[in-house]
């Protein structure tokens, strides 16, 4: 109750929250909302500009742009918080075995994170789709596979600063298990900054997604994230600024939001690491 | 010190030899092959193609023809381009992308640095708000949503400078600062917290109470120590200037080696991809062991072993 109350009085939280809960809704409902389907061309009507038939006007294939942009959240959201919550969960484990083992199988655990985190993501998302392929399953794993060794170092941290305090030791003197002491002892104790960790990949997963397919790499056609959309727009950008300057809004209030969200979290959770800091 | 450069020198060896194996790999993981074309080649021209390009002998003697060409500096023929080899692409689009780096980073950390010294030693005033608020947006800006719109207003609009190609210096400016402004936001959120951090510490207050100039305070002991946070983050700041690199080439047609990666990955260009990638991770290694020394020299504490 207590983070809900913090979280509340930050307005800039406040209204992030409800912009993306706002975009989720609308995501959902795409279906119901769109004026038109996604797909659906109108050789009548190529690249207009915004008017009453279209909010947002049309792109090259006479394709509603408010319908795609709806049918876009879809995927472009899912794909954010699939790779989090992915990353999440890999990340916590690895990371958080390596920490409570400790010695050289800790140190060897992090030579792998440390050699992964060195490598850009993008590079490695892209030679990891031309082997397995550019379906959404496939850039899923590879996003994922990329993303969770933040986790893991963040992850790792944190259990290094618990793991020796009395509570702990407590547990175990008392005969828990490790197993026990992980998860009911450690990771209580850990979640807000996972939490944390958890609202700064979403958004860089989306700005991650969204590089691929704007550099045309990403999910084959048929599908549209906003990074397509961009990729679309991009090639009338002269006479068409709308069309890439939406979907373009629409990614950066995202991430915008998830990161004032991250931000306000932060504080709210941990308010001994300092507030003017961040 | 030398001795840690050697041994830096030394693991390169299995580092790159790793890298180029897990290439390999997946590239011959793939299925199609670079000549799989909607129209259909006779067999016999399909057969003369392959061997001209090892690819009807087993995966194991293309490895070691591989590894025997990368040992001798010979990284093979390009598969798309068919009069250049990948060293000549490579020749060519390298100093380009090296060049754009080189004015994209020095965008970086001297907006960057600028950025957040100014928003550290004021904190709270409206420089402070000002810093923030233009890191907040840089950083949630994608790179390619910010190339698009410096081409829009910059180049179609006020038609200050071109908007492709590569040239001359007004053919830099755009994509220098377009790729430089993500890391320049990113650097200005960390040097202002790690100098808030250490403005508290009590050598700061020290050094006030024995006189010492506030520019001497902010300049020599709180940059210098709020700098430590700052070079453990230059590693992955190489990385993100490798990503950049492939979306800010790809908007302003520029002929580097990041627009030629994500075309021949497209084009399913094996050896051309395993070129750029085994370029892309000397510069990663030595950016990270650069980061290492400079960390002893910024933080003294510090010594490599």
């Amino acid at each position: 109750m207590t983070i809900w109350h913090e979280l509340t009085r930050n307005r800039l939280a406040l209204a992030s929250l409800a912009l993306l809960g706002l975009f989720g809704l609308l995501a959902l409902a795409a279906p119901w909302m769109a004026p038109y389907p996604y797909d659906a061309t109108d050789p009548a009507r190529l690249l207009e500009g915004p008017s009453w038939d279209h909010w947002l006007g049309t792109d090259r294939l006479g394709r509603d742009l408010l319908s795609r942009l709806l049918y876009g959240a879809r995927l472009s959201l899912a794909v954010g918080i699939v790779t989090a919550v992915g990353a999440l969960l890999i990340g916590t484990t690895y990371g958080g075995v390596s920490g409570y083992i400790g010695g050289r199988c800790d140190q060897a655990m992090m030579r792998v994170v440390d050699v992964l985190y060195a490598l850009p993501d993008l590079l490695v998302i892209i030679l990891l789709t031309v082997w397995l392929g550019r379906s959404l399953g496939s850039i899923l794993l590879a996003m994922v596979l990329v993303s969770w060794v933040t986790v893991a170092r963040i992850a790792r941290g944190e259990v290094l600063a618990v793991r020796e305090l009395p509570f702990v030791e407590a547990a175990r003197a008392l005969g828990a298990g490790h197993g026990r002491i992980l998860l009911r002892h450690i990771l209580p104790n850990i979640w807000a900054p996972l939490l944390v960790t958890l609202t700064v990949r979403v958004p860089s997963a989306i700005l991650l997604e969204s590089t691929l397919s704007f550099l045309g790499l990403g999910l084959a056609p048929p599908f549209a994230s906003w990074g397509t959309l961009a990729n679309d727009g991009w090639t009338a950008l002269r006479f068409y600024p709308h069309l890439i300057l939406a979907p373009g809004a629409a990614i950066f209030l995202t991430v915008i939001s998830f990161n004032f969200l991250g931000d306000a979290l932060r504080d709210a959770l941990e308010p001994t690491r300092g507030r003017t800091a961040r | 010190m030398g001795r840690f450069l050697i041994r830096r020198i030394l693991l390169a060896v299995p580092v790159f030899w790793v890298v180029v194996t897990i290439t390999f790999v997946l590239m011959y993981a793939v299925p199609g092959g670079p000549f799989d074309q909607e129209k259909q080649l006779p067999p016999a021209i399909k057969a003369n193609v392959e061997a001209r390009y090892h690819l009807d002998k087993p995966l194991w003697q293309q490895y070691f023809l591989y590894l025997k060409g990368i040992a001798t500096g010979d990284l093979g023929p390009s598969f798309k381009y068919l009069h250049r080899n990948v060293n000549d692409i490579l020749r060519e689009t390298l100093p380009v992308s090296a060049w754009l780096g080189f004015w994209a980073l020095l965008v970086a950390v001297v907006g960057g640095m600028t950025l957040g010294i100014l928003a550290g030693a004021y904190a709270g005033s409206w420089v402070d708000r000002l810093a923030v608020g233009l890191a907040t947006l840089g950083i949630a800006l994608p790179s390619f949503l910010l190339g698009a719109l410096f081409i829009y207003l910059f180049a179609h609009l006020l038609r200050w400078f071109p908007p492709a190609l590569w040239e001359g210096w007004q053919h830099l400016v755009l994509p220098a600062v377009a790729l430089g402004i993500g890391p320049a936001a990113f650097l200005a959120r960390l040097v202002r917290s790690g100098m808030l951090e250490v403005s508290r510490m009590d050598f700061v207050r020290t050094a006030r109470a024995k006189g010492a100039s506030e520019a001497r305070v902010i300049l020599v002991h709180v940059l210098r120590n709020a700098l430590i946070s700052v070079v453990t983050l230059l590693g992955p700041l190489a990385a993100a200037f490798i990503t950049g690199s492939f979306v800010i080439e790809y908007l302003f047609s520029i002929p580097g080696m990041g627009r030629y990666f994500v075309t021949a990955v497209v084009n399913r260009d094996y050896p051309l991809i395993m070129g750029v990638t085994l370029v892309y991770t000397i510069f990663l290694y030595a950016a990270n062991t650069l980061v290492d020394l400079l960390y002893t020299w910024v933080d003294p504490r510090v010594k490599v072993e």
